[in-house]
């Protein structure tokens, strides 16, 4: 099994777009981060409730500081997602457009195997792109501010009116884990599509179409009562970063986390029953 | 003497919509021998082998390697199997030393010295390092039966190999296969076009025709029918005559001579016939049936279905 993910890596890292995927965003980062920096807002003295609060408490508030940018610079985690797609939806369905599928499940390992092996490696490649990105977000900001104020705290209003604090050095992690799993889930719907459909162009397309209008798909199906238990409201898990849901207030991260659960099985195990069944080769 | 049987086709059929592509296939093939897959296109071939390698499902009947069932006991059917399906498609942006990298890790205990000697085996010693997309038609095929070979398989299936092989790459590969078939008791499955290569590369060959097996072959044991093309002055009056001699032989009129299948023993009586019959023979060539003929007259030379 190690073997098979090994394998599975060596044709992810050994194919020139994957760098030049990685080669972007670090562009995209630092470009970002530069011009965040040169052209600060300039908020003509106005002090925020949550910051005055701060003052009050003896707090230092992340805005002052290059957090601030660094966890604004941390939201390209959709260009993260974008290039999961790319390499999940392909992931499968490149192998039967190049042949190879034939030599590949001619090996003593079951389907189900192979396609874990292919999963984990759509994991560990969006892991590895999302290290990337708040890693280099984090220290590219603080190179360019200054480390000052590193043990700054995130306020936000909870729900019945009271603040929340906790260090930044906290909300950049669960940051980080609810980018995650809306990556998990993204790499799962376009790893079922590309199982089902075949087409690379297909899975990246379909994947993609669901990410970018999938807040406005939201607005209309939660004017319903099951509208909530769709995907589309859930998905993007990265609205829970500060607190409450943005989108509508019935939701909350224990609903979204279980209703993002179901279809993680639902798409899982449908690609793995077409995978294991399909006639390679013959339709 | 007991005859050890690799690899057993039961009653196998495969059905799609309402067509059945392959139909009560039954075949096997012994430890030490060559079989030959030979038929038409659109015969079967590939997909009987599809079969064999468990990529496309049975419809009817079971394949077993070993003992071990494709369907039911994968796992312990397919290790000893290696295969080419139809062209040899590699990963083009990886070295072909990258690809057999990637095939030993799915294999237990194949060694860098093992890798080495199957690439020098298939003659890709100076390309490995090359990517594939870099490669020709030729060098994928040897990569293709590199692939195969790495895990020392005692089951080799090639489906067309010598496609895209010049002649002194098909001629090595014909080697190969006889050496490896003689000291190590491998069995291999080929399918082909080339009919003339079938003769001179297989024990056996089995004959497929629109999913069905129509016939199986030896080769060595020289079952090919003798003919004789015997060139006379009245085609017409020669026939009649020979028909009266009673013998079973299969007779073909053309314009000034006429061919019979027949064995040796039975041409004193042909010749004393005729001339007793006053025909005059100018000449009597003997000439070996080839494969390739046997073969166009048991398919009758359809065409594709
Ligand atoms: N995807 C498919 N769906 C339905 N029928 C198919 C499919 N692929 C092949 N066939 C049919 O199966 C039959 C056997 O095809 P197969 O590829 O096994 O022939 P073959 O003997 O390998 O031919 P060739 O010599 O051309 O390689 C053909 O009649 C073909 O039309
Ligand atoms: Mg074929």
């Amino acid at each position: 099994m190690f073997n098979l993910i090994k394998n599975e890596n060596m044709k992810i890292y050994r194919r020139p777009r994957t760098w030049v995927m990685f080669g972007i965003l670090i562009i995209i980062i630092l470009l970002m981060s530069i011009l965040l920096h040169v052209y600060e807002l300039d908020n003509w003295g106005w002090v925020s409730p949550l910051q005055q609060y701060a003052e009050a408490q003896g707090l230092i508030y992340y805005e002052n500081t290059f957090w601030s940018n660094a966890y604004q610079v941390a939201g390209l985690m959709s260009l993260v997602s974008i290039f999961t797609i790319v390499i999940a939806g392909d992931i499968v369905a490149a192998e039967f457009s190049w042949g190879t599928i034939k030599l590949l499940l001619i090996r003593p390992f079951h389907r189900s195997k192979v396609l874990l092996s292919k999963f984990i490696a759509c994991i560990i490649f969006a892991l590895f792109m999302l290290t990337t990105l708040f890693i280099l977000s984090i220290l590219i900001n603080g190179i360019l501010k200054g480390f000052d104020g590193f043990s700054a705290s995130f306020l936000y209003m909870a729900d019945n009116g009271e603040v929340v604090e906790r260090s930044m050095m906290l909300q950049m992690l669960i940051y980080f884990a609810l980018s995650f799993g809306e990556l998990l889930m993204i790499t799962s719907i376009g790893f079922m599509i590309g199982t089902i459909f075949r087409s690379s162009a297909m899975a990246i397309g379909i994947s993609m179409f669901i990410m970018f209008t999938g807040s406005i798909i939201s607005f209309f199906l939660l004017r319903y009562d099951w509208g909530k238990y769709s995907i589309f409201p859930n998905l993007e898990l990265t609205q829970y970063r500060g607190g409450a849901a943005l989108i509508s207030n019935e939701l909350s991260l224990g609903f979204s986390l279980a209703v993002l659960a179901v279809y993680f099985v639902v798409f899982n195990v449908l690609s793995w029953y077409i995978f294991s069944k399909r006639d390679v080769a013959l339709s | 003497m007991t005859v050890e049987t690799t690899a057993v086709l039961k009653n196998v059929s495969k059905q799609v919509g309402n067509r059945k592509i392959i139909d009560g296939l039954d075949l096997s093939v012994q430890k030490g021998e060559i079989l030959g897959l030979l038929g038409p296109n659109g015969a079967g071939k590939t997909t009987t082998i599809r079969m064999m390698v468990g990529l496309i499902s049975i419809t009817e009947g079971d394949v077993s390697i070993h003992g071990k069932s494709i369907t039911k006991q994968f796992e312990q059917a397919i290790q000893h199997v290696g295969a080419i399906v139809e062209n040899p498609e590699m990963y083009k942006f990886l070295t072909g030393y990258q690809n057999l990298i990637h095939y030993a890790r799915m294999s237990h205990g194949i060694t860098k010295e093992r890798i080495n000697e199957v690439i020098q085996l298939v003659g890709l010693q100076n390309r490995i390092h090359d990517k594939v997309k870099k490669y020709s038609l030729g060098m994928r095929q040897r990569l293709g039966v590199a692939q195969a070979l790495l895990h020392q398989p005692s089951l080799l299936i090639l489906d067309e190999p010598t496609n895209g092989l010049d002649p002194a790459g098909i001629r090595e590969l014909r080697d190969y296969l006889r050496q490896l078939v003689e000291k190590k008791g491998l069995s291999v499955i080929v399918s082909s076009h080339l009919l003339s290569e079938m003769e001179l590369m297989c024990d056996r060959v089995a004959i497929i025709q629109e999913g069905k097996l129509i016939d199986v072959r030896h080769i060595k044991t020289n079952e090919s029918v003798q003919q004789y093309i015997v060139e006379v002055d009245d085609v017409e009056k020669a026939k009649q005559a020979i028909e009266q001699l009673e013998q079973e032989m299969n007779l073909e009129m053309r314009k000034e001579h006429i061919v019979i299948d027949m064995e040796k023993e039975h041409v004193p009586a042909v010749v004393q016939t005729l001339v007793q019959h006053h025909i005059d023979i100018y000449s009597i060539i003997p000439a070996t049936k080839t494969l390739e003929d046997q073969f166009l007259e048991v398919t009758g030379g359809k065409e594709i279905v």
